[in-house]
């Protein structure tokens, strides 16, 4: 995967939390923990649009008819895939 | 002390989104707070989305995909080491399309499967496989786990 960089300019007291977060062996160095935030925050929001989505969702699916959906997109990725 | 390693199968993802609230959403969670180790295949995200895309859109399941790759320490289990296994396992599932979710949880050496998926738990395969509910995958996490019907 290809990356870019990326120039924050951060408070000093949030520079200096990084660091003793490090310190204390929570994270290995400042870009793991940069990169571990902006995860979080991408998993986040990914979460809350399809929340919201359940929530604007006017009827759902029985247990039933959705493992019978999954079979069927099983089955359809295994003959693109394999066959 | 290690980590456990679970094997999450699609219907998990699935079921996250049609339930308000689920244990396979709690299963998801527990994954991102970093209390097992997840393990999802390539297969997984191509079925999520193909099943995403014919009963919502495209967005959304582009969103979902968003979801699972950002779940942290996430292992996907990659083509070619599904393929390394071949068929040693095909003869103990009835379907073979759920041979490469076999595979992959062998390849990562997963400690369990978890499925709502009570056919694929009942093959001969059951016997090599520690296949678990998200309830009860929740438990053995020493987690609180929901009363939903099927253990979803």
């Amino acid at each position: 995967m290809s990356s870019k960089v990326a120039h924050v300019r951060l408070p000093e007291a949030e520079y200096k939390f990084i660091d003793e977060a490090i310190e204390n062996g929570y994270f290995l160095s400042r870009t793991d923990f940069i990169k571990s935030a902006v995860r979080l925050q991408i998993h986040e929001t990914s979460k809350r649009v399809l929340a919201d989505l359940k929530k604007k969702r006017r009827k759902k699916i029985s247990l039933a008819k959705l493992l019978k959906s999954a079979k069927k997109s099983r089955k359809a990725v295994y003959k693109e895939i394999w066959s | 002390m290690e980590l456990i390693k679970g094997y999450l199968d699609s219907n998990i993802f699935l079921i996250f989104l049609e339930e308000d609230i689920s244990n396979s959403e709690l299963v998801i969670e527990a994954a991102n707070e970093g209390l097992f180790i997840p393990v999802v295949s390539f297969h997984t995200f191509k079925e999520v989305m193909h099943n995403l895309k014919s009963r919502y859109s495209k967005d959304t399941a582009s969103w979902m995909r968003t979801l699972i790759w950002t779940i942290k320490g996430l292992h996907i289990v990659r083509k070619e080491e599904i393929d390394e296994i071949g068929d040693k396992y095909q003869d103990l599932v009835d379907d073979k399309d759920d041979l490469p979710h076999v595979n992959a949880y062998f390849a990562s050496r997963c400690n369990y499967f978890v499925t709502t998926n009570r056919r694929l738990a009942q093959m001969k395969i059951k016997d090599k496989i520690n296949f678990i509910s998200p309830k009860h995958f929740l438990i053995e996490l020493n987690l609180e786990s929901l009363d939903k019907k099927d253990e979803i």
